[in-house]
């Protein structure tokens, strides 16, 4: 029998020397694996029985910081829990604490959290990705089992790839969004991070369904889909894969190689609209963005400089001392492209195309069971050199792997499928066509269970 | 589009937030790279598309009027902390 408390006196001995965490629960936590203990002796089992899990701290957890690593909210204590967390703990889960992120969900590096930058366990040089940059890094890291991120545009899957582990983004509405602090609404999908494909799949089962309290949330049932190597149709995106790096291109090739061995067949196309994936994505997310954190004036949630005295001083002060630069950066952004005069020229235009882009990959999936690409194109940046040198452009040519199942809502995950000649881990993307979640599991646990990237080289980050 | 001082200021002051001279100087370049790239979608044709073609089910609950509590049993609810500096109460 699983021995939470015992677990939980592990952990709470680890040294977090990778800032993988802002905030642990350690009462929250031995409490819960109390009423776990006391629910087991009455005869109830739990799921998700012995696992420690970490939320990102834009998800709401009650009576536990939620900072969204922001100094706006640094001191803000969610009344309730999200409906994942909530789901999480009904299933016997330990809540061990809040993990680090970039501001708001905002960057792609780890390093725009208000909380420092956390760290690569593989090497504590380099970024850990982003935005959700702890959830990867406390899994990696061997801290908990499972953590909770949240994926505008690859969110999860990018840190996930980084650091070797594997990232899930579920379809758009399959997860309740209830209790997670928005950064783009239409994008926005809480995801996991765990080891394994087939420990995500677990959580997921747990996690996911219609809620009522999220307008977004989908009544729609899992298509039944079975998972059958020899049957397997696979498109490569070839020119994302052109993009990539060479050792990250000969990884996937390996990959692909892998999957044809098995029996599947394999194609290469081209996207046709590759080139307004990131202008459509960025457009919309930075608008949605603009009016979604109009609400952080310092008066309702967090940050508030009591000596000013009037109300208009007094949102522009808490704004503009609460907020980082990429988030202030992201907010007037979005407010040109919603403004008068440029909503037709950009805004409007970029939702109509999301319907272009979405009904293109609708086609390639009429044809395809999944779609392969890298999930990040370059080697691992070092810390302080993420994008700081980078002019606008390039800063976000890395998108171009994951923003795709964001703008059209389908499902995708980050699998580990090789390493650099550095060291560092490469992730192999994969995007299956909407709410066919469970099948897209099957077929990365599959490719996990043949091969031994996600356990082939020990993760051992010094102190833990 | 060329995004100049004029056009930063205003974007400023819609956004609620007060940006130093070096944070000025970044943005405007960043905001004038981003828009010749973003000027991709000006070019792109897609006749017959409309802002709201996404939506194919209604995504909200049916609108049921329903009984609201009534505003006594709410009241501890309107009871918020003084913000602007220690006189101002509601």
């Amino acid at each position: 029998m699983t021995d939470n408390k015992k677990l939980l006196d592990e952990f709470f001995e680890k040294k977090d020397d990778c800032k993988s965490f802002i905030t642990t629960c350690k009462k929250e936590a031995y409490e819960q694996a109390e009423y776990i203990e006391k629910e087991k002796k009455c005869g109830k089992s739990f799921v998700l029985d012995g696992v420690l899990a970490g939320i990102k701290d834009n998800i709401f957890t009650e009576n536990i910081k939620t900072t969204c690593a922001s100094k706006m909210l640094k001191d803000f204590t969610a009344p309730y829990d999200a409906e994942a967390v909530k789901r999480l703990k009904e299933n016997g889960a330990v809540i061990v604490g809040k993990v680090n992120m970039d501001e708001f969900a905002m960057g792609g590096s780890g390093e725009t959290s208000y909380f420092g930058a956390a760290k690569n366990p593989w090497n504590k040089k380099k970024i850990a990705g982003g935005s959700s940059s702890g959830s990867a890094s406390a899994v990696a890291g061997g801290l908990v089992d499972i953590t909770l991120g949240s994926d505008t545009g690859g969110s999860v899957r990018q840190p996930a790839s980084m650091c070797g582990v594997t990232g899930f983004k579920p379809s758009y509405g399959r997860v309740s969004r209830y209790g997670l602090v928005p950064y783009a609404s239409s994008y926005d999908q809480i995801g996991i991070i765990a080891k394994t494909a087939d420990e995500i799949k677990k959580v997921y089962k747990c996690i996911c369904g219609y809620d009522p309290k999220d307008s977004t949330s989908s009544k729609e049932s899992e298509k039944e889909k079975a998972f059958k190597p020899e049957t397997l149709k696979i498109g490569i995106e070839k020119n994302i894969l052109e993009y990539a790096d060479s050792e990250i291109r000969q990884a996937i090739l390996k990959a692909i190689d892998f999957f044809e061995a098995f029996g599947a067949k394999c194609e290469y196309f081209e996207f046709p609209y590759i080139d307004i994936l990131i202008p459509v994505y960025f457009v919309i997310a930075f608008s949605e963005a603009s009016s979604n954190l109009s609400r952080f004036d310092g008066i309702r949630y967090g940050f508030c400089d009591k000596e000013i005295k009037n109300a208009d001083e007094l949102f522009t002060k808490n704004r503009t001392l609460g907020f980082g630069k990429e988030v202030k950066k992201r907010i007037v952004m979005g407010n040109l492209f919603l403004s008068f005069g440029e909503n037709e020229t950009y805004y409007q235009k970029a939702v109509k195309l999301k319907r272009v882009i979405l009904n293109e990959y609708k086609k390639a999936f009429q044809k395809y069971d999944i779609i392969i690409s890298p999930t990040y194109l370059d080697k691992t940046p070092d810390l302080g050199k993420g994008k700081s040198n980078k002019n606008f452009i390039d800063k976000f040519k890395n998108e171009l792997c994951t923003v795709s199942a964001n703008i059209s809502g389908f499902p995708a995950i980050s699998v580990p499928c090789g390493f650099m000649s550095d060291g560092m881990p490469i992730g192999m993307h994969i995007m299956s066509d909407k709410f066919t979640d469970e099948f897209l599991l099957d077929t990365a646990s599959y490719f996990q269970n043949k091969t031994n990237f996600h356990i082939s080289k020990e993760v051992k980050p010094s102190g833990i | 589009m060329k995004i100049d001082d004029d056009i930063i200021n205003n974007l400023e002051k819609m956004s609620k937030l007060e940006i130093s001279q070096q944070e000025k100087e970044d943005l405007k370049k960043d905001l004038n790279e981003a828009i010749e790239y973003f000027d991709k979608l000006k070019n792109i044709s897609f006749e017959n598309i409309g802002l709201l073609d996404e939506i194919s089910e209604s995504i909200f609950r049916e609108d049921i009027p329903m009984e609201c509590k009534d505003k006594e049993s709410l009241g501890k609810y309107f009871s918020v902390p003084a913000v602007l500096g220690s006189g101002i109460k509601s």
